[in-house]
């Protein structure tokens, strides 16, 4: 069931800018993992059957801004961690408890593409694939905003980037963040 | 010195730059990372609270695998008796069991999801210790940089206020270097000079040494043979030389007073050098003078040689012509007569090329001498002939 990762319409522009230009990622997998935590946190959801729309670009199908199968198949902990702590944590579809557990652990089953189980074919996992593709989007969008200003000077993305760490360590409590008060943060949902 | 350091820095530039860039991209991204596993730690700890508020109890089957679902469906009989092999629907709700039983069952992954959201907090620390080294790196870096372009713009600005008076002012500075240096020089040459001195005191020691050892006696000997041997052949070629050129001196001077009839002087000098004079000072010889001088010097040559093949001593060689081209050219009709008159007494043989008019003077002399005449008959600018006269 694990399928191609694209980014398309204007979200390939964000994520090229992003991951490429700017080199604040070291692949489109990276990016696609952070932006649907960064969606996840700051309740950004796009919906991508409205906000795709076309490729900005005639060359989009040969530069593909693409996360491919075997890609997540080498990752696959980390990305098996990742669907189930954003199928466990949103709240887009209003699941109830049960219904979010058997869908994070039943269902949300990792299997690979020659794999002949049966329970790829009964699992929700697509559905829950739209609504992690919703929050890559919505993350991707609030993040390229936060950015897209610094991305030419590396001096001044760091320093941005810096800000953000502590501003969100300090908010989650999950480090000690010192003097420094940084109102650039996240959290604003969960 | 400043352009030279202003130089330098300025070649850093590029390279400052870039290390700078690339230590900026190492943290921006390993930065993300951190924040990435922060976000992961965050979500585990929202998602463990939410699990523990939650009762699994009815989620598991106890005391029963996955492994007693597929054994049961090899058998075909289920615990109850149900034939499976006939019976779909049983079997499909066994395998439905699957789900809730070890090691897929929810308890069992809840299990695994806790201990990785354990293992989370040493994620995140990895990633932060690599965020802080590449920050440091790059705040050092940039530091390095900062240092070196407010060196570089402070050196621009020295160099463009440099006034006329700086720059004699490292005039003088170099001129008084040049003369320090000099000084050492000097300093130096005397330090080699002592040292030569000691050096050759050294060899004056070593000698008396070697004197000293019966090894080197016979060496010793030997040397000594070949120095009073080296020492006797430089006195003898001395001795030698100056009997020859006072010999040379006194023929040359006879040799040229029998041809020239004029009140000039000549002489030979240490070096062999011809010295005209008028008694009281050196002369230039006139194109007629100096083919009576060098006839003179050339005969004087061959009278020593006569005499000495006479005496029979060291000279052993056989008499050979004196061939002479255009010998009388610029040369008065009496010096003729007189170098004509002395030919015959000096040359066992001669073989002269001569014009006409030349001929003409030097006949009457040279004709009683005479052994064979040739006359070179010129037909046009390419081509002569020697026609056989006597």
């Amino acid at each position: 069931m694990v399928s191609t990762f694209v980014f398309k319409g204007e979200y390939k522009d964000m994520a090229h800018a992003l991951t490429y230009d700017a080199k604040m990622f070291e692949s489109y997998y990276d990016c696609m993992i952070f932006s649907a935590l960064h969606g996840l946190l700051n309740n950004a959801f796009d919906d991508q059957s409205v906000s795709e729309g076309e490729d900005s670009d005639s060359s989009a199908s040969a530069n593909p801004a693409v996360v491919r199968s075997e890609i997540i198949v080498k990752y696959k902990r980390e990305y098996c961690a990742f669907r189930r702590l954003i199928i466990l944590n949103e709240k887009k579809r209003n699941l109830g408890p049960d219904e979010r557990i058997d869908n994070a652990f039943k269902y949300d089953i990792f299997v690979d593409s020659n794999s002949s189980k049966q329970t790829a074919a009964i699992s929700k996992y697509s559905e829950n694939s739209k609504i992690i593709k919703g929050y890559v989007y919505g993350g991707l969008r609030i993040l390229y905003e936060k950015y897209k200003d610094k991305l030419k000077n590396y001096t001044e993305l760091l320093e941005a980037v810096d800000r953000h760490i502590h501003s969100f360590g300090e908010e989650s409590g999950l480090i000690m963040v010192g003097e420094e008060n940084v109102d650039d943060g996240d959290l604003n949902t969960l | 010195m400043c352009v030279e350091e202003w130089r330098r820095l300025k070649e850093r530039e590029k390279v400052n730059e870039e290390a700078v860039r690339s230590y900026a991209i190492s943290a921006v991204r390993s930065g993300l990372k951190f924040l990435k596993s922060q976000y992961f730690s965050y979500l585990y700890g929202k998602a463990s609270e939410f699990l523990d508020e939650l009762d699994f109890s009815g989620k598991d089957i106890p005391d029963i695998t996955n492994e007693t679902i597929y054994y049961l469906e090899k058998r075909g009989k289920c615990i109850c008796g149900t034939d499976l092999t006939k019976n779909s629907e049983c079997l499909n709700n066994l395998k439905g069991l699957l789900a809730f039983l070890p090691p897929e069952s929810i308890g069992n992954q809840i299990r695994m999801f806790n201990n990785d959201a354990s293992e989370q907090n040493n994620i995140m620390e990895d990633a932060n210790k690599q965020y802080e080294y590449y920050y440091s790196s790059y705040s050092r870096q940039s530091d390095i940089q900062e240092g070196e372009l407010s060196r570089v713009a402070d050196l621009e600005r020295k160099i463009v206020e440099k006034s006329p008076e700086d720059y004699q002012k490292n005039i003088d500075y170099l001129n008084a270097r040049i003369r320090e240096l000099r000084s050492l020089n000097q300093s130096y040459i005397g330090d080699l000079k002592r040292v030569d001195d000691e050096l050759a005191k050294a060899n004056e020691d070593l000698d008396q040494a070697s004197k000293l050892d019966e090894a080197n006696k016979p060496i010793r000997e030997k040397m000594r043979y070949v120095e009073i041997l080296a020492t006797r052949a430089s006195n003898l070629y001395e001795e030698e030389s100056a009997k020859n050129l006072e010999e040379m001196q006194r023929t040359f001077e006879k040799v040229f007073s029998d041809m020239y009839h004029g009140k000039r002087k000549v002489w030979l000098s240490d070096k062999y050098e011809i010295i005209l004079s008028d008694n009281r000072f050196k002369l230039d010889p006139s194109k007629g003078l100096e083919t009576v001088v060098n006839f003179a010097f050339v005969a004087s040559l061959l009278k020593m040689a006569k005499e000495r093949m006479k005496k029979g001593g060291d000279v052993k060689a056989e008499p050979y012509p004196l061939v002479m081209d255009a010998v009388f050219t610029n040369t008065d009709q009496k010096h003729i007569e007189n170098i004509s008159r002395q030919l015959p007494l000096l040359t066992e043989q001669a073989i002269l090329a001569l014009m006409d008019k030349d001929w003409k003077n030097a006949k009457p002399t040279l004709e009683a001498h005479l052994g064979k005449l040739y006359r070179i008959v010129k037909k046009s600018e390419t081509e002569s002939v020697i026609e056989e006269v006597i």
